[in-house]
């Protein structure tokens, strides 16, 4: 009797050869292959500029393929990493990898391309990468909403503004679409904020003495007391439409996070809902290409800001969706991935932020049976690295702006002219802080998450041949016996997938010319062998609607009659199949 | 447009007899072009979208003028959600014959032709009478044996065995036909009727049934399994997204998986004056009004904090008044009720995400009487009096395809389809317990066989329908019977029920064209104050009989409200009074809205506009004299 598992053979000696490759320099000192900056963010055209050169510079491990076309018309890059020397990508599990469905949630866009080109900078250096990239493939999709990126950069805007796509939008419902947005009062680039000097006592905010950059708001019992005597108005704008209201109509007005058919709700319940499931061509392309590719196994959609990893579900409704066997994979991931990111938690959407009603991760993770994370990059902490500075936060954001900044991204308060209000006073910060970090800091955080995908991809599951053995079972039948483990953390079909159907069951077939099987089945007994789960139909087909656990293994075994060579397949959507080969 | 004396074709004479098969979807596309051909100034096509496979949706467009039909009010009618219900189309093309070429001389309800474009005036009348092109090609025998399955066809892993539509139904004997298989077994839960040996019924708590009953086919995988994955595909109508079921094989993967359910939703979309879709199938409002929402949570960011599972009672009280015009559309009566709306439906979207009204027509439901059985006629009527016994979402549950070994049983099966019409008279049939003589025949209205079908078969069409039980040797069960009713025989109406109800849904999809809301000025008041200042005052009134928008469709902001803004002429300002006023919803029939503007800068003899801007009523403009 013997044995191998084809599908390895070609990946053993990749690692052979990589055993030769000299001592690798330290990143710190290593001359990149495709030098990139990553301590700057770059607009639509610079990240799909990015991508040419990864796909370009490592053409044969990544391609370049763009996957459908904004409403504004931008295509939609997708980069695909994969050694095609050790398999094909159907045959492979999967990592997705997106970032930038908010338009201003700028820097997922580059943590995806930061992991894209780690994985292949470093691929045939450092083993842990090397087998990565020949056991795997990455979906790396950069920009979801390059729309709305591409208008955060362009046009004034706040931290917060441009997270719709642009397709024009009646926010509120008068008939005109995106009539009232916010407006650049002074033309400077930037939105700021408003505030209005009024009489001693009729405001609602004074001016905090030891920084009158700062604005104390002030209660209402307290305001004739402490003669408040500023108002402020949000958000730079004036009422374009003559509604009497303010920036209420801006460009867009909707959240692609928000329109994946995983418990979706239509926008009379969730904000920014979209007509349907898929409405938007961004969301309609990423739905295609992720359901017509069942091989992957691990998700991560990265966003800012706030220092989170997060899973679903997005509603309390929804937790039947993550049985406790799925949640240990999560924490499993999350814990460790808690060290990678410092900063960082690993938390609960629904539970830990807020109720999110056809979220991508829950769609990934409740309706595909995928293991998801939404990163949230970049934490306030991280300013000051946790330490204690004695300062409140607004004083710690204005103490880093006068001094690591040197006053780059704050604006002070000065006069303009207000069609609706008189003079006021706009100031505030700009545009690239607060949610994202300062160049000096970003490397970081991509690297970090990038670490923290790999991590994720290292957990997608994979098989070996624990034992094979044949036995005779009397009356010229056989038992064969077949244990398989799964080595890593992520099962080969999340207890989700097995619950709601999802996918399809792995399929454990066993063949030979001369073979006849009489039974088959799971559960074998170690000792017993007339002890197992046999099936009623189709014994030399079993299907595992369960799949193989992390770090556990399955058991099978069959009846035969017959003799000589036979193969057992294990044909699974999430995993590299594995093929063992015996004889009678 | 055809005057009253172009009467060109029957409708009659269009119905195809049952054993003549169902008319192909493609027949019904030649009625549309003909329809089109002659009356050119007022009908056209428009193909909304295509199925996987590339057939056409089509719809006909009833419009005068050139306007875009986007600015337009009126109705949109769709037929065939579910392909095997052939007659529902034939009813909405037969209805559009009768509006265009006249009731013609065999139309039962014998009324005089209408002059269309008076009726019609600038609203349009869309109508879609194949909404599951796939479904009806497949039902009328395009792809072989004829079969009940509803729907689309795309290919899927039913039972998610890895192999696509690898076990479907078998014409074992040949004849064209999916049947039944009655297979003798100690286990099954079916026992032949006594009093008819042609029909089953389910065995009650204290027998042992005699048979299983399976659809016609063989385990073609070997997995133990009859029929369980054979290209059924998705249910159109259950694809829609409110009340969408996720993870059922025959729901589609999420809402608007389909192309033909989308296409429907982004043409209502783009038509947000199509105030009411009326949806011929499966489910009803019209008969009886749809279930009250249980629970309403109002409040939040859009309005509601959940979705509803009913109807607000306003809306009902509305749907009141469309149910009148229903009655009054025709003489005799049409009562054939049913739940609804379903959820994952058309209907159901139509109302809880597109603010429509959802108007139901259930044509026709298999008969569940004996023939000339007055008694129990009498007590239909009286249970169908009573309200709140309506049980939702009931096709979405009788899916037969869990992909379990069970998959091909009839009771998991299309027999439940059946069965919405019938929760009254679960009822009736417990009331009439005590009085039953135990030889009186019965019917089980769940049974694919039903005692009382086969009576009515018998005495209106010679018994047709009906497939004799026919011994067959079956490879993987041994001795068997194959046959049963034609397998859309209790789905599909049967052309008398169509031609009854032609000159009805004619005469009523004009009457809810009429019963639309129609703005206009009243109680105007221009108040001169001295120094060029003028205030200005009027009301804003709905005279038409509905209101400018259904409760729910205004309170969860999904109906666009009215907008009203004054046009001023250069050097009158306005002093007093918004810039616009966003009207949400105007009763019917007097509903108004105060508006009040205070003017500067008025010359006698200036003249203002008040303009009126909206979805759901023509626009409205009125022009003033300043005094």
């Amino acid at each position: 009797m013997s044995h191998h598992r084809r599908n390895t053979s070609a990946l053993l000696a990749v690692l052979m050869l990589g055993s030769l490759v000299p001592a690798t320099l330290a990143q710190s000192t290593r001359e990149h292959r495709l030098p990139i900056s990553w301590s700057r963010f770059y607009d639509y055209d610079g990240i799909v500029d990015l991508c040419r050169q990864i796909a370009g510079e490592w053409p044969e491990l990544c391609r370049l393929e763009f996957i459908g076309t904004s409403h504004e018309g931008r295509a939609l890059p997708l980069l695909t990493i994969s050694n095609p020397a050790t398999g094909s990508e159907a045959s492979k599990p999967a990592m997705w990898i997106d970032g930038n469905v908010h338009g201003n949630e700028v820097q997922g866009s580059e943590a995806a391309l930061y992991t894209a080109w780690l994985l292949l900078e470093r691929n045939g250096e450092l083993d842990a990468i090397t087998s990565l990239v020949d056991e795997a493939v990455f979906y790396i999709f950069p920009m979801v909403n390059p729309d709305g990126r591409q208008f955060w950069f362009d046009a004034p805007n706040t931290a917060s503004s441009s997270r719709s796509g642009k397709r024009p939008f009646d926010n509120d419902r008068d008939g005109r679409v995106d009539e009232d947005g916010p407006d650049d009062l002074d033309g400077d680039g930037e939105l700021l904020r408003m505030r209005k000097r009024v009489e001693v006592g009729t405001g609602d905010y004074i001016l905090d003495p030891d920084d009158p950059r700062i604005m104390v708001r002030v209660s209402r019992e307290d305001r004739v007391k402490l003669g408040a005597d500023w108002v402020m108005f949000g958000g730079e704008g004036y009422d374009n439409d003559g509604d009497g209201r303010v920036n209420e109509d801006g460009p867009g007005g909707y959240d692609m996070n928000r329109n994946w058919p995983a418990g979706w709700m239509p926008r009379y319940v969730q904000y920014g809902a979209g007509d349907y499931p898929f409405s938007f061509p961004e969301t309609a392309a990423v739905g295609s290409f992720i359901s017509q590719h069942p091989n992957i196994a691990a998700v991560q959609s990265f966003h800012n800001s706030g220092g989170m990893m997060l899973r679903g579900p997005g509603t309390d409704s929804r937790t039947d969706y993550y049985p406790s066997a799925d949640r240990s994979v999560y924490r499993a991931i999350g814990e460790d991935g808690e060290r990678i990111l410092p900063f960082y938690d690993y938390l609960v959407i629904y539970d830990d932020l807020y109720e999110v009603h056809g979220g991508f991760v829950d769609w990934t993770a409740e309706t595909l049976g995928i293991i998801s994370f939404t990163n949230e990059l970049w934490a306030g902490d991280q300013y000051f690295g946790g330490s204690d500075t004695d300062l409140d936060r607004n004083q710690q954001r204005l103490f880093f702006d006068d001094h690591l900044m040197f006053g780059e991204t704050w604006v002070d308060w000065h006069e303009v002219p207000h069609p609706d209000y008189g003079t006021v006073e706009v100031g505030g910060y700009r545009k690239m802080t607060g949610r994202t970090p300062p160049a000096f800091m970003i490397e970081e955080m991509l690297h970090r998450n990038a670490a923290f995908c790999i991590f994720h991809a290292q957990q997608m599951p994979k098989l070996e041949l624990v034992s094979l053995d044949v036995a005779d079972a009397g009356g010229g039948a056989s038992y064969i016996t077949v244990e398989i483990r799964n080595t890593r953390w992520i099962p080969t079909r999340t207890a989700v997938s097995a619950l709601k159907g999802v996918g399809r069951p792995d399929i454990v077939t066993i063949a030979g010319d001369d073979l006849v099987v009489v039974a088959g089945g799971t559960g074998a007994s170690r000792f017993d062998l007339a002890s197992f789960n046999a099936v009623e139909h189709e014994p030399e087909r079993l299907k595992l609607d369960g799949g193989i656990p992390g770090h556990g293994s399955i058991r099978l075994r069959w009846v035969v009659a017959g003799s000589g060579p036979f193969t057992v397949t294990i044909d699974a959507e999430k995993v590299v199949d594995l093929v063992v080969e015996g004889v009678l | 447009m055809a005057g009253p004396g172009t009467v060109a074709l029957s409708g009659a004479l269009l119905f195809v007899t049952l054993l003549a098969g169902p008319a192909h979807p493609d027949d019904l596309a030649d009625r549309m072009d003909g329809l089109v051909a002659r009356h050119p100034d007022v009908a056209s096509v428009e193909v909304l979208g295509s199925s996987a496979s590339g057939k056409e949706l089509r719809a006909l467009v009833l419009a005068l003028g050139e306007r875009p039909l986007a600015e337009r009010q009126g109705l949109l009618v769709v037929a065939g959600l579910d392909g095997r219900r052939h007659s529902d189309g034939e009813l909405v093309l037969a209805a559009a014959e009768w509006l265009l070429d006249g009731p013609g001389d065999d139309a039962a309800s014998g009324s005089d032709a209408v002059d269309l474009a008076q009726r019609l005036g600038d609203k349009i009348l869309v109508l879609v009478p194949v909404a599951d092109p796939e479904g009806a090609a497949a039902t009328s025998g395009e792809f072989g044996a004829i079969r009940a399955l509803p729907g689309n066809r795309r290919p899927d892993d039913a039972d998610r065995d890895g192999r696509i539509d690898e076990d479907g139904p078998n014409d074992l004997d040949g004849d064209g036909l999916i049947t039944w298989m009655r297979v003798p077994d100690g286990a099954g839960e079916w026992l032949i009727d006594e009093h008819d040996p042609r029909a089953l019924r389910k065995a009650e708590d204290d027998e042992r049934g005699t048979h299983r009953l399976l659809r016609e086919g063989l385990d073609d995988d070997g997995d133990g399994a009859f029929d369980e994955d054979g290209g059924e595909g998705v249910q159109i109508d259950r694809n829609f997204a409110h009340g969408f079921k996720e993870h059922t094989a025959t729901g589609g993967t999420h809402p608007l998986s389909e192309p033909e359910t989308k296409a429907l939703v982004d043409f209502l979309l783009g038509h947000p004056g199509l105030t009411s879709v009326v949806v011929v199938g499966e489910d009803d409002t019209l008969v009886s009004a749809p279930s009250k929402a249980r629970s309403v949570d109002r409040g939040g960011f859009g309005g509601f904090r959940d979705p509803l599972d009913g109807l607000l009672e306003d809306d009902i009280e509305s749907l009141a008044i469309i149910t009148e015009l229903f009655e009054q559309a025709a003489d005799g009566k049409h009562d054939v009720k049913s739940s609804g709306p379903a959820d994952g439906s058309l209907l159901a979207w139509a109302y809880h995400q597109a603010g429509r009204w959802p108007l139901g027509l259930r044509t026709w439901a298999p008969p569940e009487d004996f023939p000339g059985d007055d008694k129990k006629d009498d007590d239909k009527k009286d249970d169908d009096k009573k309200d709140g016994d309506k049980k939702d979402g009931d096709g979405g549950e009788s899916d037969s395809d869990e992909g379990d070994a069970d998959a091909g049983d009839a009771d998991a099966g299309d027999a439940d389809d059946e069965g919405d019409a019938d929760e009254g008279d679960e009822s009736d049939a417990d009331g009439d317990e005590e009085t039953e003589d135990a030889d009186e025949p019965t019917s089980d209205p769940e049974s694919p066989v039903p005692a009382a079908v086969l009576a009515w078969l018998d005495a209106e069409r010679d018994g047709e329908g009906f497939v004799p039980w026919k011994a067959y040797d079956h490879p993987d069960l041994g001795p068997i019977e194959i046959g049963g009713l034609h397998p859309t025989l209790l789905v599909d109406p049967p052309s008398e029920a169509v031609e009854a109800l032609t000159g009805r849904l004619a005469a009523f999809l004009l009457a809810v064209l009429d019963a639309g809301p129609v703005l206009a000025f009243e109680d105007v008041e221009l108040t001169p104050h001295g120094n060029g200042l003028v205030t200005v005052e009027l009301a804003l009134v709905n005279t038409g009989r509905l209101p400018t928008a259904p409760r729910f469709g205004a309170d969860a902001r999904i109906v666009r409200p009215a907008r009203v803004s004054l046009q001023l002429p250069a050097g009158v300002q306005r002093v007093g009074g918004p810039a616009q006023i966003l009207v949400n919803r105007l009763e019917g029939l007097g509903g108004r809205r105060e508006l009040r503007w205070v003017l500067s800068g008025v010359t006698k003899g200036a003249s203002i506009t008040v303009i009126v801007d909206t979805d759901t009523t023509a626009d409205l403009e009125l022009e003033l004299t300043l005094p």
